[in-house]
């Protein structure tokens, strides 16, 4: 009854966003994977709705400048909000999340047709876009951790499936595989990792330790 | 925590929404002063419990607090409860500050512009009334003692994988495949609830 989902991460994923403990990365990214997809939107907003009925019963902790907040509120400007960009290529929270677009993303050499850019390494978990050259095959690799991607435009298949725009796919340590770009277009992929990629051919090796070096600037 | 409950949580919430509605549509003070004094304690209380250091706590309170000020033109009350969108602004907030604090990051944007998307992302989103009453909590009670643990902590504590572990004394691996385990059962519970079909 119980099928091969049951390992899935991700559910537990989508309640660690509404309980707000992934790393901002993380975070970023389930927010643009249920702007593009509403398969799980639902969920979340039973989560969500979950979460504010806990904080209407939450124990109180004491205001201790109370009407100093309060004169602050009154006094302070209406904060303007800018018009989410329109026609862009990510969706809306990545895009604020990275603080750029796609056209502004300054890619960096990974293997021959991939192209990647880190954006952050330390305390938001490693995050990378990646750009794929349609039919491209990647390396096999693993994981030493677990990577968490989103599609963000076009298509890539493994032996697992096939992932499209606005998808997740997980993979663990426990997966060696060997991605192929969809030959319909260039696949943009973000994805965040908990601990670097290890690639295991030995074409794997040598770009490996290529794919070291932007890391050492 | 029978007792503690001393208003029933839909008139709470609707009272709420009414003062809400009178802060967007009259400005009027004296409405959000009331609001005020029933969430930012709690939203301080809850950020706390979470392991947000107090000075944190108030601050991120005190945002959650002025941006309701400014935006309760934006609480639409057909689409979620005032508590669910004050926790959501608070949540963002919460993420916001730990990037801006923890790394270097191109261009920071403007929270509030991020906040201002999220909520309209809400109000295509949000749950209707029917599915809002029914609730997740009944859900938690219904799953085996072990899944309804790792929810406790995962979700209503917001516990990391490692805090988990480091809690229950368990392997980080045994965590995380327990975790898998109790959030698809959950979810699953949830789509056959029907609350989840469009």
């Amino acid at each position: 009854m119980i099928p091969a989902m049951t390992s899935t991460p991700r559910d537990a994923l989508l309640a660690g966003y509404a309980a707000g403990s992934l790393t901002p990365a993380l975070q970023a990214l389930v927010a643009a994977h249920l702007h593009m997809r509403p398969d799980n939107r639902a969920f979340v907003d039973a989560l969500d709705d979950e979460m504010g009925t806990v904080l209407a019963m939450a124990p109180q902790a004491p205001c201790r400048h109370r009407d100093d907040n309060l004169a602050r509120i009154f006094t302070s400007a209406d904060p303007a909000v800018a018009a989410p960009a329109r026609d862009t290529v990510f969706p809306a929270p990545l895009r604020a999340f990275l603080g750029f677009d796609a056209k502004d993303v300054r890619w960096r050499f990974l293997l021959p047709g991939v192209k990647c850019h880190v954006i952050a390494r330390e305390a938001t978990g490693a995050a990378t876009l990646y750009k794929i050259r349609p039919g491209r095959k990647m390396p096999f690799h693993t994981h030493d951790g677990n990577e968490t991607t989103l599609v963000l435009q076009g298509s890539f298949a493994d032996n697992h499936g096939t992932y499209e725009a606005g998808d997740l796919a997980f993979a663990d340590p426990a997966v060696n595989h060997r991605p192929v770009a969809g030959s319909e277009g260039e696949c943009l992929c973000f994805a965040v990792t908990d601990a670097p990629l290890r690639l295991t051919g030995r074409l794997g090796r040598f770009f490996e330790s290529l794919q070291q070096r932007p890391r050492a600037i | 925590m029978p007792g503690s409950r001393l208003t029933d949580p839909a008139t709470l919430q609707a009272t709420h929404a009414a003062l809400a509605q009178r802060v967007a549509r009259d400005r009027d003070q004296q409405a959000f002063v009331e609001l005020y004094d029933y969430y930012a304690p709690r939203l301080t209380g809850m950020l706390m419990r979470q392991g947000v250091a107090r000075d944190l706590a108030e601050d991120i309170a005190q945002d959650t607090m002025t941006t309701l000020w400014h935006k309760a033109g934006l609480f639409d009350a057909s689409r979620a409860s005032l508590s669910t969108w004050l926790y959501r602004i608070a949540r963002n907030r919460r993420i916001d500050l730990h990037r801006r604090l923890g790394t270097q990051v191109a261009e920071p944007s403007s929270w509030l512009a991020e906040m201002a998307q999220d909520l309209g992302n809400d109000a295509e989103t949000g749950l209707d009334e029917g599915r809002r009453q029914a609730g997740i909590a009944a859900l938690v009670k219904a799953l085996p003692q072990e899944q309804g643990l790792m929810v406790q902590l995962a979700f209503y504590e917001g516990l990391t994988h490692a805090a988990i572990a480091e809690r229950t004394r368990l392997p980080l691996g045994t965590v995380k495949s327990r975790l898998r385990l109790a959030f698809v059962r959950l979810r699953r519970a949830f789509d056959d609830s029907g609350w989840a079909r469009e």
